[in-house]
């Protein structure tokens, strides 16, 4: 087994509301690999509201 | 009311970011809500903790799945608790570690055993997040999953895990950390270790650092002081796992705790992205936003949530949000000025 670290960007897509957040980031991260422990550690959002999200994980490889 | 309160582990808050220091805030939401569920980071305190049987003592991996409604709690009389060691641990200070055992056997009438060391060094790294937060990996995990997998066919129903974490006595961070304006760089290497052990065997699982004792500081925080009282951290561990909730995967039971029956969720006003709490705004519970500073900014506004969220400038607050909720009350009817009624056209 092995454990990587990752720190990713995403833009929040517009057609995301809230409530289906959660789903779409582990569906992101399920790319990655084998998602052991993640969050939402940032919403930065620009002048034109586009959001971007920051998101730190373990996973496994 | 089955009320969930969340501290984030290793993100600095200034009540839950050191030794068990949200211990008091949990105590009271405890007695407010009638059934608290909450997190080893908030209840263990080293050589400290405190036992109430209205706080259901869940690991952090567990506490997601049942807040996403995978698993559900079952309330237990007792866990028997396997002692994994980490076979990095020098032999002295592995000793303390099983007199602790041995103390909490003799003393509390804990069931604890059998203990197994690794069959290899679980060689933990610790690590810093962009934002700040404390995350870490550990290169043994295999071999963390086979002791474990050892204990729990020897009948052990929980685990608990102590790991050989590095240390440098002289780091600012550390200093910071001790004198109280820190993070601590630990936790998110300890919640990747019982995370995996959760994940891998559905058992409640937490973990505790060997070190080193450190020197005196005459400037300790008395947040970071239940750290320095003994040789080792276990002590919290192994009692609030004795009581710890099953994990239930499979079918449910009458009595057993869903988070379909959860009231509300409380959590510090800047860590709202966290799985657990998506999972609870979700299925629109009322998340109560604690004034607890940490170095994360992901609020509710942050976040564009405005509908269920009760603000609160203190968990005194909080707590009596929480009863609020539990007696059936609007918390909007305990305020002044009473918002207008809306009126659909």
């Amino acid at each position: 087994m092995r454990l990587i670290s990752l720190q990713l960007h995403f833009l929040w897509p517009a057609d995301v509301p809230l409530v289906e957040l959660r789903s779409w980031i582990r569906q992101q991260l399920a790319e990655e690999g084998d998602v052991l422990r993640w969050a939402l550690t940032g919403v930065d959002s620009s002048v034109d509201a586009v959001r971007t999200l920051q998101v730190e994980a373990v996973i496994s490889a | 009311m089955p009320t969930l309160m969340l501290v984030p582990t290793g993100i600095g808050c200034a009540i839950g970011g050191y030794a068990g220091d949200a211990l008091p805030s949990a105590r009271l939401l405890a007695a407010a809500s009638g059934c608290l569920i909450t997190h080893p980071n908030v209840m263990n305190g080293a050589s400290l903790y405190w036992s109430d049987s209205r706080v259901h003592y869940v690991e952090g991996y567990g506490l997601d799945r049942f807040a996403v409604g995978e698993w559900a709690l079952r309330p237990v009389r007792r866990q028997r608790i396997g002692l994994l060691l980490d076979a990095g641990i020098e032999s002295e200070l592995a000793q303390r570690q099983i007199q602790v055992a041995e103390g909490c056997r003799a003393s509390l009438g804990l069931d604890i055993g059998p203990v197994i060391s690794t069959d290899a060094p679980l060689d933990v790294t610790l690590e810093r997040g962009a934002s700040g937060a404390s995350w870490g990996r550990l290169g043994g995990g295999d071999a963390l999953l086979r002791a474990g997998e050892r204990l729990k066919q020897a009948g052990a129903t929980a685990i608990a895990v102590v790991a050989r974490f590095p240390e440098d006595p002289e780091s600012e961070e550390l200093a910071a950390y001790r004198q109280g304006s820190g993070v601590d760089a630990l936790a998110g290497a300890e919640a990747v270790i019982s995370h995996l052990l959760v994940k891998h065997l559905q058992i409640p699982c937490a973990h505790a650092p060997a070190l080193d004792p450190l020197p005196l500081d005459p400037q300790l925080d008395p947040r970071a002081a239940g750290e320095e009282l003994g040789y080792t951290f276990l002590a919290c561990v192994l009692v609030g796992l004795s009581r710890a909730p099953d994990l239930v995967t499979g079918d449910r039971q009458p009595g057993d705790l869903d988070a379909a029956r959860l009231g509300a969720v409380v959590v510090p006003d800047g860590a709202l992205g966290g799985e657990a709490v998506l999972a609870c705004v979700e299925r629109n519970l009322p998340v109560v936003c604690v004034a607890n500073p940490s170095v994360l900014s992901v609020s509710a506004e942050a976040l564009g949530l405005s509908q269920g969220v009760l603000h609160a400038s203190s968990y005194s607050e909080a707590a009596g949000l929480v009863l609020a909720l539990r007696e059936g009350l609007s918390p909007a009817s305990l305020g002044r000025p009473l918002p207008a009624l809306q009126r659909l056209d």
